[in-house]
Protein backbone atom coordinates (compact mmCIF):
# COMPACT_ATOMS: atom_id res chain seq x y z
CA UNK A 1 0.00 0.00 0.00
CA UNK A 2 2.87 2.38 0.94
CA UNK A 3 4.72 2.44 -2.62
CA UNK A 4 0.77 3.70 -3.75
CA UNK A 5 1.33 6.99 -1.70
CA UNK A 6 3.89 8.32 -4.00
CA UNK A 7 2.07 9.15 -6.89
CA UNK A 8 -0.22 10.92 -4.98
CA UNK A 9 0.31 14.57 -5.07
CA UNK A 10 -0.07 15.93 -1.71
CA UNK A 11 -1.05 19.77 -2.98
CA UNK A 12 -3.85 18.08 -4.91
CA UNK A 13 -7.03 20.09 -4.07
CA UNK A 14 -8.28 16.31 -3.39
CA UNK A 15 -5.78 15.53 -0.78
CA UNK A 16 -6.35 19.21 0.94
CA UNK A 17 -9.75 18.94 0.93
CA UNK A 18 -9.78 15.57 2.70
CA UNK A 19 -7.56 17.08 5.20
CA UNK A 20 -9.88 19.92 5.79
CA UNK A 21 -13.18 17.75 5.61
CA UNK A 22 -11.60 15.41 8.25
CA UNK A 23 -10.62 18.18 10.36
CA UNK A 24 -13.66 19.90 10.25
CA UNK A 25 -15.64 16.66 10.84
CA UNK A 26 -13.83 16.19 14.10
CA UNK A 27 -14.66 19.70 15.59
CA UNK A 28 -17.89 18.76 14.58
CA UNK A 29 -17.94 15.77 16.43
CA UNK A 30 -16.18 17.14 19.36
CA UNK A 31 -18.95 20.68 19.77
CA UNK A 32 -21.51 17.86 19.35
CA UNK A 33 -20.62 15.49 22.23
CA UNK A 34 -19.94 18.64 24.18
CA UNK A 35 -23.95 20.04 23.34
CA UNK A 36 -25.04 16.75 23.42
CA UNK A 37 -26.02 16.59 26.92
CA UNK A 38 -27.54 19.49 27.22
CA UNK A 39 -29.52 19.68 24.43
CA UNK A 40 -29.80 17.77 21.00
CA UNK A 41 -30.29 19.91 17.93
CA UNK A 42 -32.11 18.76 15.14
CA UNK A 43 -30.61 16.41 12.77
CA UNK A 44 -31.39 18.52 10.18
CA UNK A 45 -29.30 21.52 11.31
CA UNK A 46 -26.74 19.02 11.88
CA UNK A 47 -26.32 17.66 8.53
CA UNK A 48 -26.35 21.55 7.28
CA UNK A 49 -22.81 21.86 9.26
CA UNK A 50 -21.92 19.12 8.27
CA UNK A 51 -22.72 20.51 4.33
CA UNK A 52 -21.67 23.32 4.96
CA UNK A 53 -18.40 22.25 6.66
CA UNK A 54 -17.62 20.30 3.37
CA UNK A 55 -18.53 23.26 1.18
CA UNK A 56 -15.83 25.57 3.22
CA UNK A 57 -13.42 22.80 3.27
CA UNK A 58 -13.32 22.53 -0.70
CA UNK A 59 -13.21 26.40 -1.17
CA UNK A 60 -10.35 26.57 1.06
CA UNK A 61 -8.54 24.18 -0.64
CA UNK A 62 -9.22 25.62 -4.11
CA UNK A 63 -8.14 28.83 -2.41
CA UNK A 64 -8.90 32.44 -3.47
CA UNK A 65 -8.06 32.35 -7.06
CA UNK A 66 -11.42 30.97 -7.71
CA UNK A 67 -14.74 33.35 -7.93
CA UNK A 68 -16.58 30.65 -6.54
CA UNK A 69 -14.77 29.72 -3.68
CA UNK A 70 -14.44 33.09 -2.81
CA UNK A 71 -17.76 33.58 -3.33
CA UNK A 72 -18.46 30.37 -1.33
CA UNK A 73 -16.56 31.07 1.78
CA UNK A 74 -18.08 34.96 1.74
CA UNK A 75 -21.52 32.55 1.79
CA UNK A 76 -20.56 30.97 4.46
CA UNK A 77 -19.15 33.47 6.47
CA UNK A 78 -21.51 36.21 5.90
CA UNK A 79 -24.09 32.80 6.56
CA UNK A 80 -23.54 32.79 10.37
CA UNK A 81 -23.03 36.61 10.43
CA UNK A 82 -26.38 37.53 9.27
CA UNK A 83 -28.07 34.48 10.89
CA UNK A 84 -26.78 36.48 14.25
CA UNK A 85 -28.10 39.98 12.37
CA UNK A 86 -31.32 38.06 11.76
CA UNK A 87 -32.05 37.40 15.22
CA UNK A 88 -30.88 40.78 16.31
CA UNK A 89 -33.41 42.66 13.62
CA UNK A 90 -35.47 42.23 10.88
CA UNK A 91 -34.04 40.16 7.73
CA UNK A 92 -33.57 43.71 5.91
CA UNK A 93 -29.82 43.10 4.58
CA UNK A 94 -31.04 39.88 2.64
CA UNK A 95 -33.48 41.54 1.05
CA UNK A 96 -31.01 44.15 -0.09
CA UNK A 97 -28.37 41.92 -1.31
CA UNK A 98 -31.20 39.79 -3.52
CA UNK A 99 -32.15 43.45 -5.01
CA UNK A 100 -28.34 44.65 -5.86
CA UNK A 101 -28.19 40.85 -7.60
CA UNK A 102 -31.62 41.42 -9.62
CA UNK A 103 -29.85 45.08 -11.08
CA UNK A 104 -26.52 43.55 -11.91
CA UNK A 105 -28.37 40.94 -13.29
CA UNK A 106 -30.64 43.04 -15.55
CA UNK A 107 -27.38 44.81 -17.84
CA UNK A 108 -26.07 41.29 -18.58
CA UNK A 109 -26.46 40.31 -22.24
CA UNK A 110 -26.57 36.59 -22.52
CA UNK A 111 -27.11 34.23 -25.87
CA UNK A 112 -30.08 32.02 -26.68
CA UNK A 113 -30.32 29.92 -23.32
CA UNK A 114 -30.60 33.47 -21.17
CA UNK A 115 -33.47 31.47 -18.72
CA UNK A 116 -30.49 28.71 -18.31
CA UNK A 117 -28.05 30.76 -18.04
CA UNK A 118 -29.68 32.52 -15.66
CA UNK A 119 -30.60 29.28 -13.99
CA UNK A 120 -26.49 28.21 -14.11
CA UNK A 121 -26.01 31.90 -12.27
CA UNK A 122 -27.73 30.88 -9.31
CA UNK A 123 -26.20 27.57 -9.20
CA UNK A 124 -22.63 28.02 -9.55
CA UNK A 125 -21.45 30.29 -6.25
CA UNK A 126 -20.92 34.30 -6.88
CA UNK A 127 -22.03 33.70 -10.33
CA UNK A 128 -24.24 36.77 -10.39
CA UNK A 129 -22.11 39.05 -11.01
CA UNK A 130 -20.03 37.04 -13.81
CA UNK A 131 -19.72 37.51 -17.72
CA UNK A 132 -20.52 34.53 -19.30
CA UNK A 133 -17.35 33.43 -20.43
CA UNK A 134 -15.80 33.64 -17.07
CA UNK A 135 -19.53 31.75 -15.76
CA UNK A 136 -18.61 28.82 -17.97
CA UNK A 137 -14.95 28.74 -16.82
CA UNK A 138 -16.11 28.77 -12.76
CA UNK A 139 -18.67 26.08 -13.79
CA UNK A 140 -15.80 23.75 -15.27
CA UNK A 141 -13.93 24.09 -12.03
CA UNK A 142 -16.62 24.28 -10.09
CA UNK A 143 -18.03 21.10 -11.32
CA UNK A 144 -14.46 19.49 -11.25
CA UNK A 145 -14.49 20.13 -7.85
CA UNK A 146 -18.10 19.12 -6.70
CA UNK A 147 -16.96 15.91 -8.29
CA UNK A 148 -14.01 15.43 -6.36
CA UNK A 149 -15.62 16.37 -3.52
CA UNK A 150 -18.54 14.01 -4.00
CA UNK A 151 -16.13 10.92 -4.76
CA UNK A 152 -13.96 12.25 -1.27
CA UNK A 153 -17.38 11.96 1.00
CA UNK A 154 -18.08 8.76 -0.66
CA UNK A 155 -14.88 7.12 -0.03
CA UNK A 156 -15.46 8.67 3.80
CA UNK A 157 -18.49 7.39 3.93
CA UNK A 158 -17.78 3.54 2.41
CA UNK A 159 -14.75 4.03 4.82
CA UNK A 160 -16.64 4.42 7.70
CA UNK A 161 -19.71 1.68 7.10
CA UNK A 162 -16.56 -0.81 5.82
CA UNK A 163 -14.89 -0.29 9.47
CA UNK A 164 -17.63 -0.56 11.56
CA UNK B 1 -6.14 71.42 -33.13
CA UNK B 2 -3.48 73.83 -31.45
CA UNK B 3 -0.87 72.89 -34.51
CA UNK B 4 -3.10 73.36 -37.38
CA UNK B 5 -4.08 77.17 -35.94
CA UNK B 6 -0.55 77.76 -35.48
CA UNK B 7 0.22 76.27 -38.98
CA UNK B 8 -2.47 78.41 -40.88
CA UNK B 9 -1.43 81.39 -39.01
CA UNK B 10 2.32 81.39 -40.15
CA UNK B 11 0.89 80.41 -43.77
CA UNK B 12 -1.14 83.50 -43.89
CA UNK B 13 2.24 85.59 -43.45
CA UNK B 14 3.27 83.85 -45.96
CA UNK B 15 6.80 84.87 -45.15
CA UNK B 16 10.43 82.51 -46.23
CA UNK B 17 10.64 82.22 -42.08
CA UNK B 18 7.03 80.98 -41.06
CA UNK B 19 7.07 78.62 -44.39
CA UNK B 20 10.32 76.65 -42.93
CA UNK B 21 8.47 76.67 -40.06
CA UNK B 22 5.44 75.13 -41.62
CA UNK B 23 7.72 73.17 -43.87
CA UNK B 24 8.98 71.37 -40.16
CA UNK B 25 5.65 70.68 -38.70
CA UNK B 26 4.33 67.87 -40.54
CA UNK B 27 6.84 65.48 -41.06
CA UNK B 28 7.51 65.17 -37.15
CA UNK B 29 4.07 63.87 -36.67
CA UNK B 30 3.69 62.47 -40.59
CA UNK B 31 6.90 60.69 -40.18
CA UNK B 32 5.61 59.05 -36.38
CA UNK B 33 1.72 58.62 -37.16
CA UNK B 34 2.65 56.78 -40.88
CA UNK B 35 4.89 54.42 -39.09
CA UNK B 36 2.52 53.59 -36.94
CA UNK B 37 -0.10 53.83 -38.94
CA UNK B 38 1.89 51.02 -41.14
CA UNK B 39 3.18 49.07 -38.01
CA UNK B 40 -0.64 48.40 -36.87
CA UNK B 41 -2.40 48.60 -40.38
CA UNK B 42 -3.23 44.59 -40.47
CA UNK B 43 -6.74 44.42 -38.84
CA UNK B 44 -6.01 46.16 -35.60
CA UNK B 45 -9.34 48.53 -34.51
CA UNK B 46 -6.96 50.42 -32.22
CA UNK B 47 -4.54 51.06 -34.99
CA UNK B 48 -7.62 52.22 -37.23
CA UNK B 49 -8.59 54.62 -35.07
CA UNK B 50 -5.45 56.47 -34.44
CA UNK B 51 -4.61 56.63 -38.21
CA UNK B 52 -8.71 57.94 -38.35
CA UNK B 53 -7.88 60.83 -36.16
CA UNK B 54 -4.54 61.39 -37.67
CA UNK B 55 -5.60 61.65 -40.74
CA UNK B 56 -8.67 63.57 -39.63
CA UNK B 57 -6.45 66.34 -38.11
CA UNK B 58 -4.57 66.68 -41.19
CA UNK B 59 -7.41 67.39 -43.24
CA UNK B 60 -9.53 69.54 -40.72
CA UNK B 61 -5.80 71.69 -41.18
CA UNK B 62 -6.45 71.75 -45.38
CA UNK B 63 -9.74 72.58 -45.02
CA UNK B 64 -9.33 75.12 -42.28
CA UNK B 65 -7.11 76.49 -44.93
CA UNK B 66 -9.21 78.13 -47.28
CA UNK B 67 -9.25 77.35 -51.31
CA UNK B 68 -9.53 74.64 -54.18
CA UNK B 69 -11.90 72.01 -53.25
CA UNK B 70 -11.01 68.00 -52.12
CA UNK B 71 -9.55 67.57 -55.93
CA UNK B 72 -7.18 70.70 -55.03
CA UNK B 73 -6.24 68.56 -51.84
CA UNK B 74 -5.72 65.06 -53.65
CA UNK B 75 -3.32 66.66 -56.41
CA UNK B 76 -1.61 68.40 -53.57
CA UNK B 77 -0.49 65.04 -52.00
CA UNK B 78 -0.12 63.72 -55.84
CA UNK B 79 2.11 66.61 -56.56
CA UNK B 80 4.08 66.34 -52.99
CA UNK B 81 4.86 63.00 -53.40
CA UNK B 82 5.94 63.49 -57.12
CA UNK B 83 8.33 66.24 -56.13
CA UNK B 84 9.52 64.49 -53.09
CA UNK B 85 10.86 61.18 -54.88
CA UNK B 86 10.08 59.50 -57.98
CA UNK B 87 9.36 56.19 -56.42
CA UNK B 88 6.25 57.48 -54.76
CA UNK B 89 4.30 57.91 -58.04
CA UNK B 90 4.04 54.63 -57.75
CA UNK B 91 2.21 54.38 -54.25
CA UNK B 92 0.46 57.57 -54.83
CA UNK B 93 -0.62 57.80 -57.95
CA UNK B 94 -3.62 54.91 -57.55
CA UNK B 95 -5.35 57.56 -55.66
CA UNK B 96 -8.98 56.71 -56.07
CA UNK B 97 -11.43 59.10 -54.57
CA UNK B 98 -14.04 56.36 -54.30
CA UNK B 99 -11.95 53.86 -52.48
CA UNK B 100 -11.79 55.15 -49.27
CA UNK B 101 -9.83 52.50 -47.49
CA UNK B 102 -7.32 52.44 -50.36
CA UNK B 103 -6.37 55.46 -50.38
CA UNK B 104 -6.23 55.71 -46.34
CA UNK B 105 -3.42 52.81 -46.96
CA UNK B 106 -2.16 54.71 -49.54
CA UNK B 107 -2.14 58.11 -48.19
CA UNK B 108 -0.65 57.09 -45.05
CA UNK B 109 2.18 55.42 -46.85
CA UNK B 110 3.51 58.12 -48.54
CA UNK B 111 3.33 59.85 -46.37
CA UNK B 112 5.88 57.64 -44.17
CA UNK B 113 7.77 57.90 -47.30
CA UNK B 114 7.62 61.82 -46.43
CA UNK B 115 9.64 61.00 -43.57
CA UNK B 116 11.89 59.03 -44.42
CA UNK B 117 13.22 60.95 -47.70
CA UNK B 118 12.80 64.13 -45.05
CA UNK B 119 16.36 64.83 -45.58
CA UNK B 120 16.25 64.94 -49.36
CA UNK B 121 13.03 67.22 -48.71
CA UNK B 122 14.97 70.00 -46.93
CA UNK B 123 17.69 69.26 -49.66
CA UNK B 124 15.41 70.52 -52.52
CA UNK B 125 13.14 72.87 -50.17
CA UNK B 126 12.67 75.27 -53.68
CA UNK B 127 10.95 72.03 -54.60
CA UNK B 128 9.16 71.83 -51.28
CA UNK B 129 7.96 75.32 -51.67
CA UNK B 130 5.25 73.82 -54.43
CA UNK B 131 3.30 71.83 -52.32
CA UNK B 132 2.92 74.66 -49.41
CA UNK B 133 1.97 76.91 -51.63
CA UNK B 134 -1.17 74.92 -53.46
CA UNK B 135 -2.01 73.67 -49.73
CA UNK B 136 -2.81 77.52 -49.39
CA UNK B 137 -4.91 76.82 -51.67
CA UNK B 138 -6.59 74.41 -50.54
CA UNK B 139 -10.17 74.03 -49.90
CA UNK B 140 -13.69 74.32 -49.15
CA UNK B 141 -14.41 71.24 -46.86
CA UNK B 142 -13.95 68.45 -48.84
CA UNK B 143 -17.59 65.99 -49.23
CA UNK B 144 -14.90 62.48 -49.04
CA UNK B 145 -14.25 63.10 -45.31
CA UNK B 146 -17.65 62.21 -44.16
CA UNK B 147 -17.61 59.07 -46.32
CA UNK B 148 -14.19 58.21 -44.93
CA UNK B 149 -15.54 58.47 -41.36
CA UNK B 150 -18.27 56.49 -42.26
CA UNK B 151 -16.42 53.89 -43.92
CA UNK B 152 -14.67 53.62 -41.12
CA UNK B 153 -17.47 53.67 -38.86
CA UNK B 154 -18.01 50.64 -40.89
CA UNK B 155 -14.96 48.81 -40.22
CA UNK B 156 -14.86 49.54 -36.77
CA UNK B 157 -17.83 47.80 -36.23
CA UNK B 158 -16.05 45.36 -38.35
CA UNK B 159 -13.51 45.03 -35.50
CA UNK B 160 -16.39 45.05 -33.14
CA UNK B 161 -18.19 41.69 -34.88
CA UNK B 162 -14.50 40.69 -34.58
CA UNK B 163 -14.49 40.64 -31.33
CA UNK B 164 -17.76 39.66 -30.56
CA UNK B 165 -16.64 36.48 -32.95
CA UNK B 166 -13.72 36.21 -30.47
CA UNK B 167 -15.84 36.29 -27.42
CA UNK B 168 -18.27 33.59 -28.96
CA UNK B 169 -15.38 31.13 -29.93
CA UNK B 170 -13.84 31.15 -26.08
CA UNK B 171 -17.56 30.52 -25.20
CA UNK B 172 -17.84 27.88 -27.22
CA UNK B 173 -14.75 26.59 -26.31
CA UNK B 174 -15.34 26.93 -22.56
CA UNK B 175 -18.73 24.75 -23.45
CA UNK B 176 -17.00 22.10 -25.51
CA UNK B 177 -14.69 21.67 -21.94
CA UNK B 178 -17.97 21.49 -19.77
CA UNK B 179 -19.87 19.15 -22.33
CA UNK B 180 -16.47 17.18 -21.83
CA UNK B 181 -17.26 17.24 -18.49
CA UNK B 182 -20.20 16.14 -18.14
CA UNK B 183 -20.76 12.62 -18.45
CA UNK B 184 -23.15 11.73 -21.41
CA UNK B 185 -22.84 15.02 -22.72
CA UNK B 186 -20.85 14.44 -25.96
CA UNK B 187 -23.87 13.91 -27.74
CA UNK B 188 -26.46 16.47 -27.07
CA UNK B 189 -26.45 19.09 -29.83
CA UNK B 190 -27.75 22.83 -29.08
CA UNK B 191 -26.30 24.93 -26.63
CA UNK B 192 -29.67 25.09 -24.62
CA UNK B 193 -29.01 21.58 -23.90
CA UNK B 194 -26.04 20.99 -22.84
CA UNK B 195 -26.63 23.88 -20.94
CA UNK B 196 -29.59 22.00 -19.28
CA UNK B 197 -27.31 18.83 -19.14
CA UNK B 198 -25.05 20.89 -17.39
CA UNK B 199 -27.16 22.31 -14.70
CA UNK B 200 -28.64 19.12 -14.15
CA UNK B 201 -25.33 17.11 -13.44
CA UNK B 202 -24.30 20.13 -10.89
CA UNK B 203 -28.10 19.74 -9.20
CA UNK B 204 -27.42 16.22 -9.11
CA UNK B 205 -23.57 17.15 -7.80
CA UNK B 206 -25.35 19.29 -4.81
CA UNK B 207 -27.78 16.76 -4.34
CA UNK B 208 -25.28 14.51 -3.88
CA UNK B 209 -23.48 16.07 -1.57
CA UNK B 210 -25.87 17.04 0.90
CA UNK B 211 -27.02 13.46 1.20
CA UNK B 212 -23.48 12.62 1.74
CA UNK B 213 -23.31 15.32 4.37
CA UNK B 214 -26.41 13.72 5.71
CA UNK B 215 -24.88 9.87 5.53
CA UNK B 216 -21.47 11.59 7.11
CA UNK B 217 -23.10 13.18 9.68
CA UNK B 218 -25.20 9.61 10.80
CA UNK B 219 -21.17 7.85 11.02
CA UNK B 220 -20.37 11.39 12.72
CA UNK B 221 -22.59 10.76 15.40
CA UNK B 222 -22.39 7.40 16.57
CA UNK B 223 -20.73 6.77 19.63
CA UNK B 224 -17.74 4.99 18.24
CA UNK B 225 -16.85 6.60 14.97
CA UNK B 226 -14.37 5.86 12.39
CA UNK B 227 -13.92 9.11 11.94
CA UNK B 228 -12.82 9.71 15.58
CA UNK B 229 -10.36 6.83 15.14
CA UNK B 230 -9.00 7.76 11.60
CA UNK B 231 -7.40 10.99 11.56
CA UNK B 232 -6.58 9.62 14.97
CA UNK B 233 -4.50 11.55 17.75
CA UNK B 234 -1.57 13.10 15.23
CA UNK B 235 -0.97 9.95 13.39
CA UNK B 236 -1.28 11.68 10.48
CA UNK B 237 0.41 9.48 8.25
CA UNK B 238 -2.33 6.52 8.83
CA UNK B 239 -4.58 9.25 8.46
CA UNK B 240 -2.76 10.39 5.14
CA UNK B 241 -2.77 6.48 4.07
CA UNK B 242 -6.80 6.44 4.25
CA UNK B 243 -7.15 9.60 2.87
CA UNK B 244 -5.06 9.07 0.00
CA UNK B 245 -5.64 5.24 -0.40
CA UNK B 246 -9.11 6.17 -1.60
CA UNK B 247 -8.31 7.96 -4.74
CA UNK B 248 -6.06 4.98 -6.01
CA UNK B 249 -7.63 3.51 -8.95
CA UNK B 250 -8.67 0.49 -7.45
CA UNK B 251 -11.21 1.93 -5.14
CA UNK B 252 -12.00 4.39 -7.83
CA UNK B 253 -12.99 1.55 -9.89
CA UNK B 254 -14.96 -0.35 -7.10
CA UNK B 255 -16.82 3.05 -6.58
CA UNK B 256 -17.79 3.62 -10.19
CA UNK B 257 -19.27 0.33 -10.19
CA UNK B 258 -21.09 0.63 -6.93
CA UNK B 259 -22.14 4.45 -8.27
CA UNK B 260 -25.50 3.12 -9.30
CA UNK B 261 -26.61 1.66 -6.11
CA UNK B 262 -25.71 5.02 -4.48
CA UNK B 263 -27.55 6.62 -6.89
CA UNK B 264 -30.78 4.93 -6.00
CA UNK B 265 -30.09 5.69 -2.72
CA UNK B 266 -30.15 9.55 -3.47
CA UNK B 267 -32.67 9.21 -5.53
CA UNK B 268 -34.91 7.57 -3.10
CA UNK B 269 -33.59 9.73 -0.18
CA UNK B 270 -35.20 12.55 -2.02
CA UNK B 271 -38.10 11.36 -2.73
CA UNK B 272 -38.49 10.47 0.72
CA UNK B 273 -37.85 14.13 1.27
CA UNK B 274 -40.06 16.18 -1.09
CA UNK B 275 -43.10 15.32 0.39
Amino acid sequence: MTPQLSPMNPNSIKTRFTHRFLRALKRLRKNKSRAATSSQPSALGQYRKVKLAADASMAAAVGPRRVWSRAMLWKIRSRGFLARRRGRRSCGGVVRRRRVHMGKRGGKLGFGGDRKTEELRRLVPGGEAMDLYSLLDETAHYMKCLSTQVQVMRNIVDFCYTST
Amino acid sequence: MDPPIIHEASFSAANPSAYSLAEIWPFPINNGSGGLGLRMNNLSGFGEATLKRDVSVDESTVTEQSGGGGRRKQQRREANSEDESSKLVSTSSGNDMNNSNGKRMKTSRSRDENGVSKSEDEENSGLGKNPAERRTKSSEPPKQDYIHVRARRGQATDSHSLAERARREKISERMKILQDLVPGCNKVIGKALVLDEIINYIQSLQRQVEFLSMKLEVVNSRVSSPIEGFPPKELSPTFDATGMIFGTQGTREYLEVSQPEWLHMQIGNCFDRAP
